[in-house]
């Protein structure tokens, strides 16, 4: 080992030896809860926008076209196969509401 | 000695199961991440930036663009060179806002390695441990250029590789080393003159 080397050596010896600043105790849970409030924040208002956006259009919707196609709707089927239809849609739709409910609540407990 | 080794050893695939599991929506696995390797992030961004406040910060940025972009990494490195070169970016950045220079040019002499007598060497052993010397290693060490200082730290004390080092610098390979040659000539020098001083 010539001199140069011999130095390096205890250079890094030296280096080795150096207390350095370490992240705080808390640092993960303070990251984990930034990235919770960050990624909360932005579903909660993206959902609220979106409820926001389907009521209007949903309430526009009705008031343009909504007796005028009811009464269209009920003339074509009939009214027993009509009122059969209304019963199914609103099964399907409590359906897939529990459904989606419950995949909800097994990924929250996961 | 079988080349196929058990996948479990490889620590790719430590990693790539570790970025499953945080796709899946494992409960702790990404906090996991962050305990394996805040440790690294934080001393990459601290040598770059030398500010504690920035540095907590900086941090925290960094696992959250780890968060958000997780899904681009691929397995095919050390996810530990991937936050590594996140972390190097996001410090770059903020010095280049700050417009504090990365490096600076050295001349050419203080490249060179210092001529000393054949003793010093010794006297240099005998005196790395004062509480002195080390000060003055503090103060060597800081007064290296941010790029510098980072590549011998990460050399020397966490023990990366050149190639590493590289990768996560996005430097060549032969800048590295010259980085590393010109900052031990640098600390080999000052240190040499503080012992001079105390003799």
């Amino acid at each position: 080992m010539n001199r140069i080397e011999e130095q390096d050596a205890l250079i890094h010896l030296a280096l080795r030896q150096l207390k350095e600043s370490e992240p705080p105790a808390n640092f993960s849970a303070e990251v984990i809860l930034h990235i919770e409030k960050r990624t909360s924040a932005f579903e909660l208002k993206l959902a609220r926008l979106l409820g926001v956006v389907f009521a209007v259009a949903l309430f526009a919707c009705l008031l343009e076209f909504g007796m005028p196609l009811w009464q269209l709707t009920q003339q074509m089927l009939g009214e027993t196969v009509f009122a059969w239809s209304l019963i199914a849609i609103g099964c399907l739709g409590l359906s897939l509401g529990i459904e989606r409910l419950s995949s909800r609540m097994a990924h929250l407990s996961s | 000695m079988s080349t196929h080794s058990p996948p479990i050893d490889d620590p790719l695939h430590a990693d790539r199961t570790l970025v499953a599991a945080i796709a899946r929506g494992k409960q702790g696995a990404f906090a996991q991440l962050v305990q394996q390797y805040q440790r690294l992030c934080w001393h990459i961004i601290d040598r770059l930036v030398r500010h504690p406040e920035d540095t907590r910060e900086l941090c925290q940025e960094v696992f959250l663009r780890v968060h958000q972009c997780l899904h681009q990494y691929r397995g095919e490195s050390a996810l530990k060179s991937w936050i590594a070169q996140i972390a190097y970016s996001i410090a770059k950045r903020h010095l280049e806002r700050k417009r504090i220079p990365l490096a600076e040019q050295l001349n050419t002499d203080s490249a060179e390695p210092t001529q000393t007598a054949p003793s010093n060497a010794l006297d240099l052993a005998t005196h790395i441990n004062d509480q002195q010397m080390q000060k003055a290693l503090y103060r060597a060490i800081d007064a290296l250029a941010p790029l510098p200082r980072t590549v011998l730290m990460l050399y020397h004390i966490d023990e990366l590789s050149i190639t590493e080092i590289a990768a996560i610098t996005s430097l060549a390979e032969g800048t590295i080393k010259s980085h590393l040659h010109r900052s031990r000539a640098q600390l080999r020098s000052i240190l040499q003159g503080r012992l001079g001083e105390s003799l």
